[in-house]
């Protein structure tokens, strides 16, 4: 089967310039394919499963112009741009736009779910920027809910780490919030919402957010020719969407309130942190009447249990393949954006754990199982020298499932260019 | 060794004797009627259990027969409903819905009923049950306590009860459809049998699909009620198979809307209204019980509520209503004002004092309570549920009726 390749290399447009909606919306992903392959040393860099999800490709999408005042009433604000950064007028900048939906997304065929999208898609687009480039990101919300954005793993100004009350104020419907930043340190990161994070989070927000840079040190040990990019997350459904309910239900009465003025301490109701005095502020609350939402009186939820294990936003069998090539190297960058360990063991090699965190290790470590704890990152390389159909899973296996029922969830395999096996299935599924 | 064996063997044979029935009648199950997968025949099912406790403490004063006390727990309910994805048909959902409850009796306080055993099933479009039921009486709901409190004048009359208990007008065997064609408007079609005494038992022969209605409306979707003017907005009529000489069907017409008068989420102040013309029999008698029922009549409530919520959760409500009915062949009239406030101790559970003054002319029978009376309640209410597995959503949440539908 041959590989699907980026050899697209092109820029953002420069800024000032006058582009369509649809121009924009081309730009925003020329940008994230152009950095992808304006590295110059990788051959095919791509996420497994990003190109096959409606928002990437033809999902119709709305008017989003970047570097520019959304329209239609939305406002725009943002922190002053950080220390060294390029006039806003710059060309230097990597701009993109980042817009935020509630979609109804597949998990598996017959599981489809609302969930929050970046740009309508489940994950969010993969970012692919060089080390040291000045990145411009205008981030719209498109929903009831308040929104951040989080840059996991980047060192940044503070005004950009995307963290509510903390940082910034959150994003509220129908705003933008501009994040500028140097896109450092090298290596494999991502990005996700810090606004409700554990709900919005298995809810989809999230996505890859590589740093490259032309002298990889992965590179230049092991020279890869497939780069693939698997963000692991669990879901809990049920969870999911009640929350996003009530929570939708409940920003509505807050915008009602703010429209005329009215929003006050009690609708408002949130935990300034200890920084402002917060706490005294909380235990005033308390001791006035005041039932924070943890407390049983309110906690109309049960903690998450997740019944979807997902690659890319897919369970299995709805898991995109790795596709290899026989005597060539592959680059795994496992994400976990989830809220449990994964531990992901490869059928039939051995690979070699080389960066943690993004950072490379002093030493690679071989192995065949690696252990993927929520919010870290881990890239493996193997070597693809044993032609054939080979799983890719988790070994808690019971994240291995979906709604419980094996098999499914966080599995996929790897298969050879032109591998033609003498082994076909003679049972279903269905077992 | 072979004694030993030989023991061995008739003591499984011995077992096999005892066993042996069983086993046969386990292969007697027939091939054609067996599940494809007998260990997972239907994986998931989704139980809600509620219970609703509304008890009370009142205290009643008639300006001749003297002051009377006395402690109620009618309207208190218990019900279980189980909801099943289908396998053949992913469009529809299906399910059950059992429930007890303590009507509000004239004469028998305290009789257990069966307000509820019916199934249904749903989608996004339609909501069909078929079995014991609520029956389409009204389309605002009274902001009292106990549903009885205002029935007179809020709920249409069963023409077919013989007057021993509010049930009547309230439960019957329904079929009912309810179309949505938007997420907020919505056509109800139904048919009842209505009984003479739902409490009581009845022989089939006595079944009669004697009662069909239509009813059309608008309700806003449940999440924003405080955050619009209107809130539920309805017209109905019914046609009831009277079978009498002089008339072999009788009907009625109800009207009713619930509006924000102040749409604040923290001070919510609404008011609601209601208007019902029942048509009757020619020649019906309200001084007796049933005849009551089949008088021609207008009847009419209508309240003011205002609902604090501090936090955005419930804190503290009141409301004003007044209820008036007259018969219109007969000059006779009665008439009810209410008001009660309520505090929440939780956000399902209720302390409330209710005061009410009724008046009815002397000629109507007593199931319409005094003639002068003044009570005063003191309400202690919640409503407590349970979803064990929950599978589905609301057919009006949010995500469902603005990011589509997902069954």
């Amino acid at each position: 089967m041959p590989l699907e390749k980026n050899h697209q290399a092109t820029v953002a447009p420069p800024d000032g310039e006058e582009a369509t909606a649809v121009e924009a919306r081309r730009g925003f992903l020329k940008t994230i394919v152009g950095a992808a392959a304006g590295g110059a040393a990788l051959l095919s860099a791509r996420t497994v499963m990003g190109q096959q999800q409606g928002g990437h490709g033809g999902m119709p999408m709305p008017p989003a112009v970047p570097g520019t005042k959304p329209k239609g009433g939305m406002s725009m604000s943002a922190a002053p741009l950080p220390k060294g950064a390029p006039p806003e007028g710059s060309p230097l900048y990597k701009r993109f736009a980042l817009e935020l939906k509630v979609i109804q997304h597949e998990i598996v065929p017959g599981i489809v779910t609302h969930m929050l999208g970046y740009d309508g898609s489940v994950p969010g687009p993969t970012f692919r920027v060089q080390e040291g480039d000045w990145v411009w990101v205008d981030f719209t919300n498109l929903n009831d809910e308040m929104h951040t954005i989080h840059w996991h793993g980047l060192i940044l100004n503070y005004r950009m780490d995307g963290v509510p009350y903390l940082t910034q104020d959150p994003v509220m419907r129908g705003e933008s919030y501009r994040y500028v930043f140097r896109a450092e340190p090298y290596g494999t990161h991502f990005y996700h919402c810090h606004f409700g994070t554990s709900m919005h989070m298995q809810a989809g927000m999230y996505g890859a957010f590589i740093i490259e840079r032309l002298d990889d040190p992965v590179h230049a040990k092991y020279p890869y020719t497939q780069d693939y990019t698997l963000i692991l997350s669990s879901i809990d459904t049920v969870f999911v969407r009640q929350q996003l309910n009530a929570m939708f239900a409940r920003m509505r009465q807050r915008d009602a309130l703010a429209s005329r003025g009215a929003l006050d301490a009690w609708t408002q109701a949130v935990f300034i942190p200890g920084l402002y005095s917060g706490k005294d502020m909380l235990r005033r609350a308390i001791a006035e009447g005041y039932t924070p939402p943890y407390m049983a009186a309110r906690a109309a939820a049960e903690p998450p249990r997740p019944n979807f294990f997902t690659i890319n936003g897919k369970a299995y069998p709805a898991t995109e393949p790795i596709r290899v090539r026989e005597g060539e190297w592959t680059r795994l960058r496992f994400i976990n954006a989830g809220n449990v360990a994964f531990s992901m063991h490869l059928h039939g090699h051995d690979f070699y754990w080389v960066c943690s965190d993004g950072a490379p290790l002093p030493a690679p470590v071989r192995l065949n199982t690696i252990r993927i704890d929520p919010g870290s990152t881990q890239d493996v390389v193997f070597l693809a020298d044993n032609p054939g159909l080979w799983a890719l899973h988790d070994h808690d296996v019971t994240h291995t499932t979906n709604n419980g029922v094996y098999p499914g969830g966080a599995m996929t395999h790897v298969e050879y260019e032109g591998f033609k096996g003498s082994y076909t299935p003679s049972v279903s599924l269905d077992e | 060794m072979s004694r030993f064996t030989s023991r061995v063997t008739r003591l499984l044979a011995a077992l096999a004797l005892i066993c042996g029935p069983r086993e046969v009648a386990a292969q007697q199950v027939d091939p054609e009627d067996a599940p494809e997968d007998p260990g997972r025949s239907e994986p998931w099912v989704e139980w809600s259990l509620g219970l609703r406790g509304v008890t009370s403490v009142a205290l009643a004063e008639h300006e001749e027969r003297g002051r009377r006390t006395a402690i109620d727990f009618s309207d208190s309910l218990i019900y279980l409903r189980p909801r099943v994805p289908l396998t053949l048909s992913r469009e529809l959902r299906a399910g059950a819905l059992f429930g007890l409850t303590f009507p509000d009796a004239y004469e028998q306080p305290g009789t257990l009923f069966v307000a509820d055993a019916h199934m249904f099933l749903e989608n996004r479009w339609l909501f069909f049950r078929l079995g014991r039921g609520s029956i389409k009486g009204h389309i605002i709901p009274t902001p009292a306590f106990r549903d009885d409190d205002l029935i007179r004048f809020a709920e249409l009359q069963n023409p077919f009860s013989d007057g021993v208990s509010t049930a009547d007008h309230q439960y019957g065997n329904v079929a009912d459809l309810t179309i949505w064609p938007t997420p907020t408007l919505f056509a109800d079609l139904h048919v009842e049998n209505l009984s003479n005494s739902v409490l009581a038992s009845e022989s089939l022969s006595a079944f009669e699909l004697n009662s069909l209605g239509v009813t059309l409306g608008y309700r806003q979707l449940p999440s924003q009620t405080t955050l619009s003017v209107l809130r539920l907005l309805g017209v109905g009529t019914n046609a009831y198979h009277v079978d009498l000489p002089e008339r072999e069907w009788s009907f009625d017409a109800l009207a009713g809307s619930w509006l924000n008068l102040i749409v604040d989420p923290v001070h919510t102040v609404d008011w609601r209204a209601q208007a019902a013309y029942a048509g009757g029999v020619p020649g019906a008698d309200p001084t007796t019980p049933t005849g009551s029922f089949r008088a021609r009549s207008v009847s009419t409530f209508s309240s003011v509520g205002y609902t604090y919520r501090r936090s955005l959760l419930p804190s503290w409500r009141g409301n004003v209503a007044g209820g008036y009915r007259r018969y219109l062949e007969h000059d006779i009239d009665q008439v009810s004002v209410l008001a009660n406030v309520a505090y929440a101790l939780g956000q399902t559970v209720e302390v409330g004092l209710q005061y009410q003054y009724r008046q009815a002319d002397g000629t109507l029978p007593r199931i319409f309570g005094e003639d002068q009376l003044h009570s005063a309640k003191l309400f202690l209410v919640g409503t407590f549920e349970s979803v064990v597995s929950p599978l589905f959503d609301d057919r009006a949440s949010i995500l469902n009726t603005e990011s589509g539908y997902l069954p």
